[in-house]
């Protein structure tokens, strides 16, 4: 770029910054309906800011779950119909993306349960796009009216305790699943023996979502803290944790799932083999 | 309940997670593993093909080569072979040559040798022939002058 222009384009994006840093300071602020207290045991207990959806009152996590899933059954969806149908064998950019996602949580199913790792594969897809995206919806801050009127933003749905044991329990629940099919009673009964899991997943999930929830609350709440911190605090640290915990639970599923689902060679077999 | 668990929540959440679940699997996941495998099933047969017709390949370039030094050796040895014939043959040409120049020579003599006899009997005929006229020729002379002074002695006797 020519110096003169960029000294022009300098000079007018900081006077730009001023101009709407002022502003900020000039513009009376809505008077927030509850203190930090209160906002952050909300957002752990959800007893004030719930939502209504057919005629029951539910909490604003399950707005987010119905955004999340109804972006991500359309994008499938126009994946489905326009892209899949035009895959070639020697892949493009995008191509190249959506096999390397679906070749990853692929491997990660053989890799850990060699046998019926079809179901595991789908699966572990599933739960890392939702953990991945889930994670990250909290960053778009969306608005939602609550049942008393106050608007809110939309949080991660896995920092609600429901929902993460909802994803704890059913990764269980495939775990048990693919015991049973695959060694039957016995399979279901070494699932079983893992008693703790779904326990464990779910409040994995909760704890470190939830974390980032109360800090990114705690960040926003306060002014002097909304300069800056936020690039920090609310998207690197948001997309990191959301990967670590996409993989942390779909490498957990997987592992659990090769161990009740692995073969039992009996000692007959193996001296006749 | 503790942290305001609500199962009905629970079930709500499960009831999206199982939509969103079966969703993306026939989506994305069954088509996009279906094609993927469908490519690494035809790559992994054209490696098999590429494979096999390699091996075929080799199999024929060793056959070849198999046949060609099985040729060079019959061929070494029939060389070989022509060779010793041709030396036998060459040695069994020159023994009959050298007989067939003795037995030459030799009838050559016997030849030469009858001829030599032969103009020798001519020649000694001819000497007897010479010598025989030569003697009768004197005789006849020295008889006609010996006939004559009879001739003239009896005359002379009778007178």
């Amino acid at each position: 770029m020519d110096p003169k222009k960029k000294k022009v384009f300098l000079i007018l994006w900081v006077g730009l910054l001023i101009l709407i840093l002022a502003a900020v300071f000039l513009v009376p602020s809505v008077t927030k309906h509850e203190s930090i207290q209160e906002a952050m045991k909300d957002a752990v207990l959800h007893e004030t800011n719930r939502i209504r959806f057919l005629g029951m009152e539910v909490n604003p996590s399950l707005a987010s779950d119905w955004i999340i899933m109804a972006v991500l059954l359309v994008g499938a969806l126009l994946i489905r119909i326009f892209a899949i149908p035009k895959f070639q064998t020697v892949p493009g950019k995008f191509q190249t993306l959506i096999e390397t996602l679906v070749g990853f949580f692929t491997d990660l199913a053989k890799q850990n349960s060699p046998h019926k790792n079809r179901f595991l594969g789908g699966y572990l897809l599933f739960a890392g796009i939702y953990i991945f995206f889930g994670t990250c919806f909290e960053l778009f801050g969306i608005q939602w009216l609550t049942t008393e009127g106050h608007s809110i933003a939309l949080p991660a749905p896995l920092s609600d305790i429901n929902g993460a044991i909802a994803l704890g329990c059913l990764s269980y629940g495939v775990i048990l699943f693919g015991g049973l099919i695959c060694n039957g009673l016995k399979g279901a009964g070494q699932a079983l023996k893992d008693f703790s899991l779904p326990i464990s997943m779910s409040f994995r999930l909760f704890g470190a979502l939830l974390s980032g929830l109360l800090v990114t609350e705690l960040v926003y709440f306060t002014m002097s803290l909304s300069f800056v911190v936020p690039v920090l605090v609310g998207i690197m640290f948001t997309l990191l944790h959301a990967i670590i915990q996409a993989y942390v639970l779909t490498m957990l599923t997987s592992v659990f799932y090769g161990e009740v689902t692995e073969r039992h060679i009996k000692k007959k077999e193996v001296a006749k083999s | 309940m503790p942290l305001n668990i609500d199962f009905q929540q629970v079930l709500l959440h499960l009831f999206n997670f199982v939509i969103l679940g079966g969703g993306l699997y026939f989506l994305l996941y069954k088509p996009v593993r279906e094609f993927m495998e469908k490519r690494e099933k035809t790559i992994r047969d054209q490696m098999d093909e590429a494979k096999k017709v390699w091996e075929e390949a080799e199999a024929v370039m060793a056959d070849y080569q198999q046949k060609i030094t099985q040729v060079n050796e019959e061929i070494r040895k029939k060389q070989s072979e022509a060779e010793q014939r041709i030396a036998a043959e060459r040695k069994e040409m020159e023994e009959e040559a050298k007989k067939a120049a003795a037995d030459y020579l030799k009838r050559a003599r016997q030849d030469a040798e009858k001829e030599r006899s032969v103009m020798m009997e001519e020649a000694h005929k001819e000497i007897r022939s010479i010598a025989a006229e030569a003697a009768e020729k004197l005789v006849r002379e020295s008889v006609s002058g010996v006939y004559d002074e009879f001739l003239e002695n009896a005359a002379n006797d009778r007178r």
